[in-house]
């Protein structure tokens, strides 16, 4: 089980403007194991989707990725993936790697078949033939739940709802097998039931294929449904991580323990929810040497307004970083 | 019931549009397929449904933006379905809307104090000074300084733009506010304040909502009760606690299942259906929700299930429920 497929360390991003230069991904370390889901959520500009990208080197200027290794042991060889040529990273994108996003139309070519598009990336990846290629495409998109395949592969992306849209993306991210899928807001431009269609079929790879999944997402509640090990980023940084039914249930972090008390749920009425007062920082916005989270931290300290707390082992397997629980002081919300 | 607010029978609102090339044939697409509900004074009414189920367009229909093709508002016991925009104006007083999206709803070039003090204006209410005294207290209701009164929406977050947009609603006193994906567009941590913000409004001036949101669990904490829609027809409706406990339409079952729970020990390994939404083109037969209904029979295509009471006021429009 434990057998790593990505480790990254200390990964830096910032977004360079004119006279500023705008950090947006703050010293994020995780690793990935083989067969593994992690989850990452966050808010807007908590810098989830650039983590996400820069994994690719996927950002444009003026964003660049100052530091960090990102090693890949999916491969022959490891590899750095931030390191390597873009033509090595262009061999291993598409066929170890995978990477799907919200917006299933923008990610698709409107004047190219559904059929031509996947075998497109069988060709080119596998050295398909044109038939063997065109076949594979049919068992793909019959794999991802798409009726009438051999008929539907003719019909352009318009075509398509957008569950199905986002099922031809899945049927193309995977079309090579890869060891890791990147899946950035996959479900979140879909109808529940939809979601849940396409939250069943991501596990279903996982299982068959034993491929791993970095899983971006700001809703709770796909996160608990999907990921093995959660983390949780705030204002660039991870700031708690660990396996999914710790941090849902014995939360480590102030954030964290707020965020998952604000969520109406279906079966309690209460009269009125946890709140977080204020609202996230905009992405960049540095607060020099403090904890980000201290302006809306209702357990806050003297302590962190002065030192930013470093990510730290709480409880086995569960890391925070939080002076609070540092010392032991947390309280439930 | 001398309380009820808001009452509406059959309405019904269609769109026409043409088929591809080349038959060019006129569809018409019924967006709102005669739906009829009552809302209470100090009431929340949640309407929950997916995209395209036709429940933004209810709303506007409501508020007469759009013409209704048939069925009656009664709005505070005044029939206003074909009143004139003269005769609409006094009515509109008292019936406000807040969009999803609060910044594509303001001028982006007006002040803050100017968005809520123009529907003041438009109905001749006070003076511009006291306009803007009247405008500072309801900036502080919604958890704003009187102090952002003279700067752009655009400087504001999404969540503070929301609240500009529901003390815009509020300017006037409305009997009753429709809010049309109110939170959908916030950040997690924002929409819990916005929600207590909803409600706590609500406790204070007595009006009623109508909540309409994708988001049932949302819907389920803001409501009274709940109507389901699909397809433009109201499926299902009841009290919140009889709907999410004991839902009786395949489609509400099926929707409620669907819901990622935020608990990682409740996980659903395979209860979802395999369908997609149906898109009708033309009138319907029979129920609406027959194509993706694992207990369709043949009845369904046949006949369409009235909405019908079953218990308590709980209304569900299947043959088998």
């Amino acid at each position: 089980m434990s057998e790593i497929l990505l480790e990254v360390e200390d990964l830096n991003a910032q977004f360079s403007l004119e006279n500023d230069c705008v950090p947006a991904v703050n010293g994020v370390s995780f690793s990935i194991a083989k067969g593994e889901v992690l989850g990452i959520v966050g808010e807007s500009g908590s810098g989830k989707s650039v983590t996400a990208l820069s994994l690719l080197r996927l950002i444009d200027p003026p964003g660049e990725i100052t530091a960090g290794k990102a090693m890949f042991y999916g491969g022959d060889e490891p590899i750095d993936l931030l390191q390597v040529s873009s033509k090595e990273l262009q061999k291993i994108a598409g066929t170890r790697i995978s990477i799907i996003f919200q917006d299933a139309m923008a990610s698709l070519n409107p004047v190219l078949s559904v059929g031509f598009q996947i075998a497109e990336t069988l060709r080119v990846h596998r050295g398909l033939t044109r038939k063997a290629a065109k076949e594979h495409t049919i068992y793909l998109l019959e794999r991802v739940g798409i009726a009438n395949a051999a008929k539907r592969s003719g019909n352009y992306p318009h075509e398509f709802s957008g569950g199905m849209r986002q099922r031809v993306l899945i049927a193309m991210a995977i079309a090579c097998q890869p060891k890791l899928l990147i899946a950035d807001e996959p479900t979140t431009a879909l109808d529940v039931t939809i979601q849940a269609q396409i939250l069943s079929l991501l596990r279903e790879f996982t299982r068959d294929f034993g491929m791993s999944i970095i899983l971006i997402s700001h809703d709770l509640g796909v996160i608990a449904q999907l990921a093995d090990k959660v983390a949780v980023m705030y204002a660039g940084r991870i700031v708690e991580s660990g396996p999914v039914d710790l941090i849902f249930h014995n939360p480590q972090h102030p954030y964290t323990q707020a965020l998952a008390a604000s969520i109406p749920r279906l079966h309690e009425y209460p009269t009125r929810l946890v709140t977080i007062e204020g609202s996230p920082p905009r992405a960049g916005t540095e607060d020099s040497g403090r904890c980000s989270f201290y302006p809306r931290c209702s357990q806050r300290i003297d302590i962190c307004a002065e030192k930013r707390p470093r990510l730290t082992k709480i409880l086995p397997k569960q890391f925070a970083s939080c002076w609070v629980a540092q010392q032991g002081a947390l309280a439930d919300v | 019931m001398s309380d009820t607010v808001l009452e509406i029978r059959d309405l019904t609102k269609s769109f026409a549009s043409r088929s591809a090339m080349p038959s060019r044939t006129k569809i018409e697409n019924i967006a709102v397929n005669k739906v009829s509900f009552a809302v209470s004074a100090a009431e929340t009414l949640g309407i929950v449904g997916e995209s395209g189920c036709g429940k933004s367009t209810l709303a506007l229909t409501i508020m007469r933006l759009y013409e209704p093709d048939a069925g009656k508002i009664d709005f505070e016991g005044i029939d206003i379905t074909r009143l004139n925009g003269r005769e609409l104006k006094p009515v509109r007083r008292n019936m406000q809307l807040v969009f999803q999206d609060p910044l594509a709803a303001f001028d982006p070039r007006l002040r803050v104090d100017q968005i809520i003090g123009e529907p003041l204006e438009i109905h001749g209410i006070g003076t511009l000074r006291s306009n803007r005294d009247y405008a500072a207290s309801l900036l502080r209701k919604v958890g704003l300084y009187p102090e952002d009164m003279h700067r752009l929406p655009s400087e504001f977050s999404g969540g503070q733009q929301q609240r500009i947009g529901i003390a815009r609603a509020l300017a006037l006193k409305p009997r009753l506010l429709i809010c049309d994906e109110p939170v959908s567009a916030l950040d997690v941590s924002v929409q819990a304040q916005i929600l207590n913000l909803l409600r706590d409004l609500q406790d204070e001036f007595g009006f009623s909502y109508i909540f309409i949101s994708h988001n049932i669990a949302i819907t389920a904490f803001m409501s009274n009760r709940i109507g389901v829609m699909y397809l433009g027809k109201l499926v299902e409706m009841g009290s919140t606690e009889s709907i999410t406990k004991n839902p009786r339409h395949p489609y509400t079952k099926e929707l409620l299942a669907a819901i990622p729970e935020p608990d990682p020990s409740i996980r659903d390994n395979n209860i979802y259906s395999k369908s997609e939404p149906t898109e009708f083109e033309g009138r319907p037969t029979g129920c609406v929700f027959r194509m993706r209904c694992p207990i369709a029979q043949e009845i369904c295509a046949a006949e369409e299930p009235p909405l019908r009471t079953i218990d308590n006021g709980h209304q569900t429009a299947c043959h088998f429920a």
